[in-house]
């Protein structure tokens, strides 16, 4: 928590909900580890040139933050650009675990109401893997998006018991996956400018982008669907 | 007539299903040998964690699994409707300890769905594909994977 309240400080409006979101789904670990890597940096600059000797120590806490959020700020160019990203679209709303997901219309496919019962479980599966639903004649394969988007040490607050957290189950891209999620929020139109896109998509592909104004994390619905069939979980972030 | 038949003549396969928890699995009936209730299983020290012992079956010593570990799935106490499922692959005859027993089942090819398979963990891998009958999925399991002798050796 103190780690966070540190990070945040110092960070304008529009890099505050990127370093949010950062936070939130990152490990305290990696926080740690960061936050470590970012601080020796510039004591080794320090070092390397002669005239950063001059330089008033009071300098380096400023630097922090800053270097900080380069890291976090994403260049405006994403790896695959996708069509519905070209112009103003749709966005439905979701909401995993108090995190607000946004998924674009165009990759969605359509939402169900949460039934254990129509949940087929399937043996010898990763946690966040539900189980299969016949969903209009396919069996679809439904994941707890809770547990596959966030950090394990961030689930401990997560009901065990599914069916007190789960309500709809959202369907992306052909209906080849269903996120189970805790509610359907609104549907939106934003325009482009409105996202903070990422395009240095090393941790966390499957999020496009965050939207400013509703604080939510839009997620590119294909990179997701390839990132479950490899079965990527924790260890995409690092771990 | 022998050509309407050749169109339906869809390649068809038998499965012998049974329960494991509130699921229904099934395996290829060409390699079931013989059902039998449960019976006195011997221990055996220092099986691997899904072994549950060995059996004599008329004079042969048969090795029985738990196949609900063997399926990281939750264990069940034994009941009345507990059963010995006694495979056989390749010569090598085991036992699958079952919650129940229920029927054999003809699928056609085209029944037969290969769901997506999540990531690469070691006992979905088990999982040959599933099929919907009615209102129930049937999970069809690989009897191959999961009675993998290199694993019984290690």
């Amino acid at each position: 928590m103190t780690q966070r309240d540190k990070q945040n400080f110092i960070v304008d409006e529009r890099e505050a909900l990127s370093a949010y979101f950062n936070a939130l789904l990152t490990e305290e670990n990696i926080l740690v580890a960061d936050k470590t890597a970012v601080v020796t940096e510039p004591l080794v600059k320090v070092v390397a040139t002669p005239e950063a000797l001059v330089a008033p120590p009071v300098v380096a806490p400023v630097v922090i933050p800053d270097e900080r959020v380069g890291e976090i700020e994403a260049a405006p160019e994403a790896i695959a650009e996708p069509k519905w990203k070209e112009e103003s679209f749709q966005v439905m709303l979701f909401k995993v675990a108090g995190l607000s997901l946004a998924v674009p219309l165009a990759e969605l496919n359509g939402v169900q109401e949460w039934d254990e019962a129509i949940v087929t479980p399937m043996p010898g599966h990763a946690p966040w893997y539900l189980g299969l639903v016949n969903y209009r004649d396919k069996q679809v394969a439904i994941i707890d998006t809770a547990r596959f988007v966030m950090p394990e040490d961030r689930q401990g607050k997560l009901a065990e018991e599914v069916n007190e957290r789960l309500n709809r189950i959202v369907y992306i891209g052909d209906a080849s996956w269903g996120l189970a999620c805790d509610e359907v929020a609104e549907v939106i139109t934003i325009s482009p400018e409105q996202v903070r896109w990422r395009s240095n998509r090393t941790s966390r592909r499957w999020l496009a982008g965050t939207v400013l104004e509703q604080m939510c994390a839009l997620i590119d619905p294909p990179v997701f669907a390839e990132m479950l069939e490899k079965g990527m979980g924790l260890e995409d972030l690092g771990v | 007539m022998a050509n309407e038949e050749d169109q339906t003549n869809e390649s068809v396969t038998e499965w012998v299903t049974f329960h494991l928890l509130d699921e229904k699995y099934a395996v290829n009936v060409t390699h079931v040998r013989e059902v039998l209730k449960n019976t006195n299983i011997s221990p055996v020290p220092g099986a691997p964690y899904f072994v549950l012992g060995i059996i004599n079956l008329r004079g042969n010593i048969v090795t029985v699994i738990d196949t609900h570990s063997r399926l990281s799935l939750a264990a069940s106490e034994p009941t009345d409707s507990t059963r010995i499922v006694v495979v056989d692959m390749d010569g090598q005859v085991v036992g699958m300890m079952v919650d129940k027993v229920e029927e054999v089942v003809n699928l056609k090819e085209s029944e037969i769905d290969y769901a997506p398979n999540v990531g690469n963990d070691d006992s979905s891998n088990f999982i040959h594909g599933v099929s919907q009958r009615d209102e129930e999925l049937l999970i069809l399991v690989d009897l191959d994977k999961m009675l993998d002798l290199e694993e019984y050796r290690g």
